[in-house]
């Protein structure tokens, strides 16, 4: 299958950066896969589950929070809030932090920007559970 | 030479030496701390690379878009955020980043956000105006609180309270060298515009699809993209403090080190005289009878 350049970074640096076959990942807008000789394109990434299509066929998956995704000229570049691959996800980590962002919705007087700030973290905390608890 | 001049000169080695170890210590200090700063902002320098090539291929690209971010308002006040250190004791990293400051805003109207214990105290005593002070210690800000700084910029700007914002660091070039600079953040147009005076021999241009639209692409994407600058911006600044402070205090060291040799001599010199002198006075008494 054709591939292409797949550039991710995170916020802690370059997380990949090579020939892949498919980047998939969740947008703002629903979720999405790319291909190689995509038409330039340009969108925001939401929380979600991302999977990558190596070169060799092998297919890695990933917690990917927030950032861009642009394809311009063949070359594809994700730039993600966070990325963490699913064995790199620490589970007691983020059951621990569900537990908490739990705890903090349930107080009745919260301020509606710590009560979507909760809610966010409860969102991400689950996709890494979910994500590590199927490997 | 007089006892008390030579106790004198024994209290002031002895001052000396205490200021040394404490030189010493934070130069160590420093140097331990700086590996990891430097690792980090070399780590973030990629991201920075990427995000940037990537908004420079859109700002190319892009014929046909309007965002609230894109294009300067008429309001001639500017924000900016500051990045200085947490203490003093690391040369002229801190008054060099408020003498670029002091050239950037000449003739201009401003407000700044500080981030930094001393950039909060530098203009809290020449009572300018600032945002918030939140974001005093440098050294834990991670990229939540930049994230919070980009809300707070992209608020501010979305109101129409400032017409540019601009960040000012220290860019971290050596271990020997720092540099303060400044990047432009908002509106987009001013970091654009850089740009385009380089690619402006290229006239064609390429078509991007935005999905959904340009303008919710924008809207996601820009918070995001300043708070990956500044966060970018602040490691610098960090590992650039650790550095400065490394070497002024290795100089300061040093300066101790030689400061001591020579009062040693002095006072050796001065002991021996006492003792000549001392002995002289025997001899010469012991003649005399």
């Amino acid at each position: 299958m054709a591939t292409f350049h797949l550039q991710i970074v995170d916020l802690d640096g370059l997380v990949f950066d090579g020939q892949a076959q498919q980047v998939s990942c969740r947008t703002i807008h629903g979720d999405l896969a790319i291909l190689a000789h995509h038409i330039n394109y340009c969108t925001a990434i939401a929380v979600g589950k991302a999977a990558v299509v190596l070169e060799d066929g092998s297919r890695r998956e990933a917690a990917c929070v927030g950032g861009m995704l642009t394809m311009i000229d063949g070359e594809c570049r994700l730039i993600a809030n966070t990325w963490e691959w699913t064995e790199e996800i620490d589970l007691e980590r983020a059951r621990k932090a569900k537990e908490r962002a739990l705890a903090r919705l349930e107080d009745p007087n919260l301020k509606e920007k710590t009560r979507e700030a909760a809610a966010l973290k409860l969102k991400r905390a689950e996709l890494r559970i979910s994500l590590a608890e199927k490997k | 030479m007089a006892a008390s001049n030579m106790k004198a000169v024994k209290l002031r080695m002895r001052s000396i030496e205490s200021t040394m170890q404490i030189t010493r210590a934070m130069q160590l200090v420093a140097a331990s701390k700086l590996r990891k700063a430097k690792e980090r902002a070399d780590a973030t320098r990629p991201t920075f690379k990427v995000l940037h090539d990537t908004l420079v291929d859109i700002a190319v690209g892009n014929t046909d878009f309007e965002s609230p971010y894109t294009d300067a308002n008429a309001n001639e006040k500017w924000l900016y955020v500051v990045i200085a250190g947490d203490r003093g004791m690391a040369g002229g990293y801190n008054a060099n980043i408020f003498r670029k400051m002091a050239e950037l805003t000449e003739g201009k109207k401003f407000d700044v956000l500080p981030l930094g214990k001393k950039a909060v105290e530098y203009y809290r005593h020449r009572e300018a105006n600032i945002v918030t002070e939140a974001f005093a210690e440098v050294a834990n800000i991670n990229m939540g609180d930049c994230l919070s700084i980009a809300d707070i910029i992209c608020d501010a700007y979305k109101k129409g309270e400032y017409g540019h914002i601009a960040v000012c660091y220290t860019g971290f070039i050596s271990m020997l060298t720092q540099r303060p600079s400044s990047s432009a953040l908002l509106p987009l147009s001013d970091f654009w515009n850089k740009v385009e005076q380089v690619v402006e021999a290229e006239p064609v241009r390429n078509l991007i699809l935005y999905e959904p639209t340009s303008e919710e692409v924008f809207d996601a994407i820009v918070p995001q993209y300043l708070a990956a600058l500044v966060y970018t911006a602040k490691n610098e600044s960090v590992a650039s403090e650790l550095a400065a402070r490394r070497t002024a205090m290795d100089a300061a060291t040093k300066n101790a080190g030689e400061m001591l040799d020579n009062l040693s001599l002095y006072y050796n010199r001065a002991r021996q005289a006492s003792i000549t002198q001392e002995i002289t006075e025997i001899v010469a008494g012991a003649e005399g009878t």
